[in-house]
């Protein structure tokens, strides 16, 4: 014991610069070490957070130039062209209106014979196009006239604002004034989304091409109106029970 | 030893170093830089550490108030993505649908409706006409008309798959091709 206070005499100024220098190392990597790690970590955060409130910036600039109106009108020149759900009994009308405007007589419209008529519950037995994503309905219409009346009906299928696609025809002249055509076609419609995209989801904005194909659908003639304001809460009346009083 | 008069048997004072002088004074200087370089490195750290603290605080607030607003909005912003779905899945829908009156115009030049027995287009596109035509001669002028219009890019692949020479030295044929519309 002796000697090692003689020695701690003997080295007094040393030990004590070494003990300095073991504190300094040890406080190194207890404090300063960890808390720089910690203050890049939220360095890091902060640009992370930085870039998602330019996002929502910028999406809620977006909406906040959007006119409700204008998106409303917007989605229902949309669902005019492909609506929302099957709308049978507007197609049946479409088809009408199409048959009178071609002045051809219809002889006989069919639903494919996988079609849903009346729920939705059976929507899986529904045919789908692969390419387009979107459900369809098949139907064959079978149609007497002129040349010129059945040319007609093919050029105004495709151009009305209930989008058709035309699968196959067979037209067969009986003489030189009438035939007889067999058309299978198909009606789109596609559901409107169930939910809303997240806060932090990017706003997908109308590109020109877009713009140009709501214009471009605006001039087809719409043959009925078959469109419900999509989006909106409904508020139903309670029925007035008529035995109730 | 302990001198005369003294009871103190360590000494008092410490003796002189063995270490030589260069080497103490060395360690002292070290010793003394580093405790400052650390004071300096923690207390720029923890002003970073603080600075960036409160400007996360201001950007989660900011965060937190654009998502309030983009909430608010949510039927606005339904809508639009409503509307941009079925943009893109009607520009699809737009690109399947084939004009197939100007098929019926392009057959319109090769026969004549008087001439034109049968037009059948199946699934696929194909497409197969028959033609009766009331001589040789117009039989010929009719497959010229469809190796025109092949030429012009209008038909694709024509292929005669059946051909009757009836007793009135009229013909009835069929042409198949693949319309490009």
């Amino acid at each position: 014991m002796k000697d090692l206070q003689k020695l701690f005499i003997q080295y007094q100024k040393a030990v004590i610069s070494v003990g300095i220098l073991l504190f300094s190392v040890i406080a190194l990597f207890v404090g300063v070490i960890p808390s720089f790690k910690t203050t890049i970590a939220l360095f890091h955060e902060n640009k992370t957070l930085q870039d998602e409130v330019s996002a929502l910036a910028l999406k809620t600039d977006s909406l906040h130039s959007m006119s409700e109106e204008d998106l409303r009108s917007k989605l229902t020149l949309a669902t005019s062209a492909v609506p929302s759900d099957k709308q049978i009994p507007s197609l049946f009308d479409a088809i009408e209106i199409l048959v009178s405007r071609s002045k051809v007589s219809l002889e006989d419209l069919s639903l494919d014979s996988n079609q849903a008529i009346s729920s939705d519950s059976a929507k899986r037995q529904v045919k789908e196009d692969k390419t387009i994503g979107a459900p369809l309905i098949g139907f064959t219409v079978m149609l007497k006239g002129g040349y010129a009346d059945l040319r007609s009906f093919l050029s105004e299928i495709v151009s009305v604002r209930r989008f058709f696609r035309v699968r196959f025809f067979d037209l067969t002249f009986q003489n030189e004034s009438s035939g007889q055509m067999r058309v299978g076609a198909d009606a789109f419609y596609f559901p409107l989304p169930t939910t809303i995209p997240g806060v932090a989801a990017k706003l997908q904005l109308l590109s020109g091409d877009d713009e140009d194909l709501l214009k471009k659908i605006s001039v087809y003639p719409w043959l009925a109106e078959t469109v419900s304001a999509p989006l909106t809460p409904t508020v139903y009346e309670p029925k007035v029970n008529p035995f109730g009083q | 030893m302990p001198t005369l008069g003294s009871i103190n048997l360590l000494k008092s004072k410490a003796t002189a170093s063995v270490l030589p002088q260069g080497v103490e004074a060395s360690l002292n200087r070290f010793a003394i830089a580093s405790v400052m370089v650390l004071c300096v490195v923690g207390i720029c750290v923890s002003a970073a550490f603080f600075y960036l603290r409160f400007e996360h605080d201001a950007l989660t607030a900011k965060k937190d108030e654009y998502s309030n607003e983009i909430i608010n909005n949510s039927v606005k912003e339904g809508l639009q993505s409503a509307i941009k779905e079925r943009m893109v899945m009607t520009a699809k829908v737009l690109k399947v649908r084939k004009p197939y009156a100007l098929l019926l115009d392009s057959i319109g030049i090769v026969a004549p409706p008087g001439k034109l027995t049968n037009v059948s287009v199946d699934e696929t596109g194909k497409t197969r006409i028959t033609i009766r035509a009331s001589s040789i001669e117009e039989t010929i002028d009719m497959a010229n008309a469809i190796i025109a219009l092949t030429k012009e890019g209008k038909f694709k692949g024509p292929d005669l798959t059946s051909f009757q020479f009836g007793k009135s030295n009229d013909v009835l044929f069929t042409v198949s091709f693949v319309p490009v519309l």
